[in-house]
């Protein structure tokens, strides 16, 4: 990115903190956070300590314990809160109660209307259980996914030639990782922890060196806080006996990866 | 200590909350919420809407705790940033903006007579910290400190803010600046000049 347009997005970081920017500028502006721009990161992280401290202006009070007591047992009723249910019902007079002469002559209307009514509410159930269906059906896809990986975990550590290597921390000693495979199967078991969230337009790249080659086993990403903590992914790559390897590295490459190591490297084999 | 300091204990409580641990969640609303709840009072108008909105805040604590990003500010100034926009969300849905009946005074005032009560160690901490960014703020020239309460707890633009002000729009602008490079001096050394 130039030089000035990064000088364009810091002046954008008082007003995303004061929620001052527009749908769409915000989320220009996010994206571009999302790249990793340390500048502004930088900046957003000291705007948001700063304006933090305005809260201490106030008082400090706890509130009613009901607050804490509604707010944990919606959490182990699992689900979430919806305020209209913490308020008491108003009691509206009934319409059975108030029956008048006059109302008779109405009652076409409210006899059309209740069909409306009904014909509405039969539309909106209909609508919502669709919904329903397709929410379930998207759970269902989510779970059939999570059990075929959990199967493909489980195939290659029940492996009888199982090999493993450790790798350390290059730019973070924090950051550590193992990869685990089959020689005789083109599958292998990456797990990394404390590797930074991935920026837009990269991709970290993990490679295996023979005779002094370095060769891609394929790329990954990094997406969320989660993943960084402890990231596991089943990549499709043929490794071989673990004498042949001299070494595994992961470095971070622009999007697709390269064709050798270019850029920092974050894992590297004891 | 700081809240900054504070701040590898809060995330540790996040991954416990990931981990499904509502002891953690009930940790983290013990240190916090005796100053969301303040916020979430001032920023509503009510009493009854801050009740619900704290509820809200720490509800999407629990279910987006893996998604905090430590490198964009610490856990306190994320959860402060959610009930403030939780707040606006209210605030600017709402047609005409509630304010407090006359003779009432404002929902802040009355959460300042309600009596206040710490637990632990970690509060008394928390409240001596608060009342050395207090001091410092309160240095803080008036008019600047005020068009920062305008914007942070009103969600005033700064064409409002002229408005109410009776200022330019230049010096509104100038006069936030500083205001804002003030806070962030305070923010890095509390109970020092603002």
């Amino acid at each position: 990115m130039k030089t000035e347009e990064r000088h364009k997005n810091l002046e954008l970081c008082i007003p995303y903190v004061f929620g001052r920017l527009n749908p769409g500028n915000r989320k220009q502006f996010e994206a571009h956070l999302a790249t990793g721009c340390p500048l502004c990161i930088k900046e957003v992280a000291e705007l948001h300590e700063a304006m933090a401290l305005m809260p201490l202006l106030l008082k400090q009070q706890e509130g009613p314990p009901r607050i804490k007591q509604q707010l944990m047992s919606k959490l182990s009723a699992g689900k979430r809160i919806r305020p209209e249910e913490q308020r008491p019902a108003v009691q509206q007079p009934s319409a059975a109660t108030e029956r008048t002469p006059s109302k008779r002559a109405w009652a076409p209307y409210t006899l059309g209307a209740l069909s409306i009514l009904i014909i509405l509410s039969l539309a909106l159930y209909i609508n919502d259980l669709v919904g329903t269906i397709g929410g379930q059906e998207r759970r269902s896809n989510e779970l059939q996914t999570e059990l075929q990986r959990q199967g493909e975990l489980l195939a290659i550590l029940q492996s009888e030639d199982l090999e493993v290597v450790a790798m350390n921390g290059v730019l973070n000693p924090a950051a550590y990782g193992k990869i685990l495979w089959d020689p005789g199967k083109k599958r292998l078991l990456l797990q990394a922890s404390n590797l930074p969230i991935t920026p837009v337009e990269k991709e970290y790249q993990l490679w295996e060196t023979k005779g002094g080659r370095p060769i891609s086993l394929g790329v990954f990403a990094v997406a969320n806080e989660q993943e960084k903590q402890n990231f596991l992914r089943i990549l499709d790559a043929d490794v071989g006996q673990k004498q042949e390897a001299q070494a595994f590295l992961v470095t971070l490459e622009g999007k697709g990866g390269a064709q050798q190591p270019t850029g920092p490297t974050y894992l590297r084999t004891r | 200590m700081t809240l900054a300091e504070d701040n590898k204990r809060d995330i540790e409580l996040l991954k416990r909350m990931q981990r499904g641990d509502q002891e953690a969640l009930a940790q983290l609303y013990a240190r916090y919420s005796p100053i969301v709840y303040p916020l979430a009072v001032r920023m509503s108008g009510s009493v009854e809407e801050a009740g619900e909105l704290v509820q809200e805040v720490f509800v999407h604590v629990w279910e987006r705790a893996g998604r905090y990003i430590g490198e964009r500010g610490s856990v306190y100034s994320w959860i402060v940033a959610v009930c403030r926009n939780k707040a606006l969300d209210r605030v600017r849905a709402r047609a005409q903006k509630r304010r407090p009946k006359e003779g009432e005074g404002s929902a802040s005032q009355g959460v300042q007579e309600q009596s206040i009560r710490f637990d632990t160690q970690d509060l008394l901490v928390l409240k001596e910290y608060a009342a050395a960014v207090r001091s410092t703020l309160k240095s803080m020239p008036k008019p600047e400190l005020r068009i920062l309460e305008l914007s942070y707890f009103e969600g005033s633009s700064q064409s409002d803010i002229t408005r109410t002000m009776r200022m330019a729009l230049g010096t509104v602008k100038s006069k936030m600046r500083k205001g804002i490079q003030r806070l962030r001096q305070a923010a890095k050394s509390p109970g020092g000049r603002a």
